[in-house]
This record gives structure tokens, C-alpha cells and sequence, in this order.
């Protein structure tokens, strides 16, 4: 049988991924994404500590409900950003956006 | 989980297999059967019969489009909340109904101020 | 009957593989489709935990909704070559060792972590998920309605927002 350790590394690896493209992307749009890519790693953990624990099985699947609404909430907000961003700047680069810079 | 239930994933995967083979089988052989002897009026496009527009194909996209893809992913947030809801409705009594009609009229004031705003508007 | 060591590998390289090809690669299209292929993946995941029914909502609302609002916005964003590519900026270098040295650490001490956990995965009904999600977690389940609104508001504000003239 997979032990709870193995899920916990897929979801950390998944996580880091998502980490790496958040930090190396410069279009909005490709950080939205990779931001999703976060939320599925910590998905994968919760349902694994959900089912593997000894009590209280199903609670971390009640919270992957919230996440996903969450990580709905998150991508029409921040798809709706890069648009504006479009739409006034001809731009989707996340460098471009520092004038509130001090 | 039962043996039957496990088992049944068998044929879910081999359906994926079948559908995604079936696309590269049928475009390769295709591919290795056909006669290539093209020209110019063969190589051009295509469009009914007629001489297509000239232009991009990456043509303007109306902001609208992606106002129906929003709602569209809210609505369907609220219908993986149901599937579970509608599951134990009868346990729940007038309390579960109660919850979930106020769930569902606080998302319906987000389709009113979309409609409201013209969002649904198509010019 | 449960889902044996190897098949959760090979479930594994199905999530972890698109994920790589995803941030690698400099068509946003590309990536878009890698990233639908990598949460179909996370819902086979879900699966091999016996967590049937946020698996059919992974498919529902990741793959059947969530990729198709990313594809249209990569529609509306597009140059007149094709989709912007904007690839790695200036401190893309330092990325992949920092997303590589996280990945490191959560390796050992997620690894290495000692839990007080069953030895296969259990399977919660999911009657007994929605008695949770209606009982116990009413309240969040409302707020997550409020959370939508604002979402839809927000989102329609600014992407109906004309450009400045």
C-alpha cells in the first residue's frame, strides 16, 4: 500500500513547481496559472491527511470544497487584472506594473 | 471500496487509451496512406466555396466572451455544491433547504449586477 | 480493493510531468493545454485516495471551467502574431534553484515526518462529506457564497472597464 508520505511528497514537488513558475513568468496570466498548479498540490495534501488519518475522516475533503471555490474566486479576479492590464497598456508583464513603487 | 467499484476504473482507463489512440491512428495512417501532389489552388484556403476574408485568424475577441466564461465557472462552483446538498436533502429538513436557497440567492445578485451592468448586452 | 504502489507512480508522472512541461514551455497555448493534462492527473490522484466525488468536481470545475476562462483570456490578450510568449524576466535565473531548493526541503521534512496515520487510504461516504459541509461547516458554506459575489463583481468591473481615451 502507498504510504501517506509518498502523497505528501507529490503535493510538495507540485507545490514547488508551481513556486518556480510563480517566480520565473513574467505574463500575468502564466502566474495565474501556476498559482492554480499551488492550490492543486495543496488539494492532493489535504485529501491525503483527510483519508489516511485515524479520526475524523472526510473533514480535509469538506476544505478541498472551499479551496476550489477559493481558486475559482482567485482566477476570475485575477484573469479580469491581466485584462484591464491588456486592455490600458497593450501589456501582460507583471514587471511592468511598479509605479505605486516609493 | 469494493473489487467491482476498483475494477470499473479498468474500463476508464482503457476508454482514455482507445480515445486518444483513435486521434493519432486515425491522423497517421492517414498521413501514410494519402497522395501529396499539392499546387497552388489546392493549397489555398478553403471557406465554402468561397474565397475567404483575407486577414488574421486571431480576429477580434469580444471582453463578452470571457464575462460568460466567469459566470459560467461561478455557476458551476455552485453546482458541485449541490450534488453533495441534493444527496442528503431529506435529512437535512427545512434548516439544509434554507441554507442552500441563500447560497443560491446571494449568487443570483451577482447575475443581477452582471445583467444590470450590461455584461449580458451583446451589441 | 486498493490501488497498489505502482500505479500511484505512474498517476505521479502524470501530474508532475505536464506541470514541468507547463512552466518550461513559451506558448502560453501550450501551457494552457499542459496545465489541463496536469489537473486531469490531480483527479486521478483523487481517485487513488478513494476521493470519488472531488474528483468528478476536480474534472467539473478545473478542467470543464476553470481552463476554459484561462483559454479565453489568452484569446483576448493576443497579439496579432498569436498569443504574447513573454518567457523568463530578470530574476528568472534565481527561480528554478529557489523552487528547486523549497522542493528539497519539503521533500525531507515532509518525508521524514512521522504522522499518526492509517495505512490506506479510507473511504468517507460522501453523504457523510455533505452532513459535514451542511452541519459542521454551514457558516464557511455561506461565506463561500459571499466570496463569489464579490468575485463576480470585481471581475465584471474590471473587465468591463473601457480603455482610456
Amino acid at each position: 500500500m502507498t504510504p501517506l508520505q509518498h502523497y505528501l511528497v507529490l503535493s510538495g514537488a507540485l507545490f514547488s513547481v508551481g513556486a518556480w513558475g510563480v517566480l520565473a513568468r513574467r505574463s500575468i496570466i502564466m502566474v495565474v496559472m501556476c498559482l492554480e498548479l499551488m492550490f492543486n498540490a495543496v488539494n492532493i495534501a489535504l485529501v491525503a491527511f483527510s483519508n489516511y488519518a485515524n479520526a475524523g475522516a472526510g473533514r480535509g475533503e469538506v476544505f478541498v470544497f472551499f479551496v476550489l471555490a477559493i481558486a475559482a474566486a482567485e482566477v476570475a479576479v485575477g484573469l479580469a487584472i491581466g485584462i484591464a492590464m491588456y486592455r490600458l497598456r497593450e501589456k501582460l508583464d507583471v514587471d511592468e506594473l511598479d509605479e505605486m513603487r516609493g | 471500496m469494493t473489487p467491482d467499484f476498483a475494477q470499473s476504473y479498468v474500463y476508464v482507463v482503457a476508454l482514455a487509451i482507445v480515445g486518444v489512440g483513435f486521434v493519432f491512428a486515425t491522423l497517421g495512417i492517414s498521413r501514410l496512406l494519402q497522395l501529396r501532389h499539392p499546387y497552388a489552388e489546392k493549397l489555398s484556403p478553403y471557406e465554402c466555396g468561397v474565397e475567404p476574408l483575407i486577414g488574421d485568424s486571431w480576429s477580434p475577441f469580444s471582453v463578452r466572451y470571457y464575462i460568460y466564461a466567469l459566470l459560467f465557472v461561478i455557476f458551476d462552483v455552485e453546482a458541485v455544491f449541490v450534488y453533495p446538498w441534493a444527496l442528503i436533502f431529506r435529512s437535512l429538513g427545512k434548516t439544509g433547504f434554507a441554507e442552500m436557497m441563500i447560497f443560491i440567492a446571494v449568487l443570483l445578485f451577482g447575475l443581477l449586477y452582471a445583467w444590470a451592468k450590461g455584461a449580458l448586452e451583446w451589441q | 480493493m486498493h490501488f497498489s504502489t505502482p500505479i500511484f507512480y505512474l498517476v505521479s508522472a502524470l501530474v508532475i510531468i505536464p506541470a514541468v512541461l507547463m512552466v518550461a514551455m513559451r506558448n502560453l497555448i501550450y501551457s494552457a493545454i499542459a496545465m489541463i493534462a496536469c489537473f486531469i492527473g490531480v483527479a486521478a490522484v483523487f481517485v487513488t485516495l478513494n476521493a470519488e466525488l472531488l474528483a468528478a468536481s476536480q474534472l467539473l470545475i478545473y478542467v470543464g471551467a476553470i481552463s476554459i476562462l484561462i483559454l479565453f483570456a489568452i484569446m483576448l490578450t493576443r497579439r496579432r502574431s498569436g498569443a504574447i510568449c513573454l518567457f523568463f524576466h530578470r530574476q528568472s535565473w534565481a527561480a528554478l534553484p529557489a523552487g528547486a531548493a523549497l522542493a528539497v526541503v519539503l521533500g525531507i521534512v515532509l518525508g521524514s515526518a512521522r504522522f499518526s496515520a492509517g495505512s490506506a487510504p479510507k473511504n468517507p461516504s460522501t453523504a457523510n462529506l455533505a452532513s459535514l459541509l451542511f452541519n459542521q461547516y454551514a457558516f464557511p458554506f455561506e461565506l463561500a457564497s459571499l466570496v463569489l459575489l464579490v468575485a463576480i463583481v470585481g471581475a465584471v468591473l474590471l473587465a468591463m472597464r473601457e480603455r482610456r481615451s
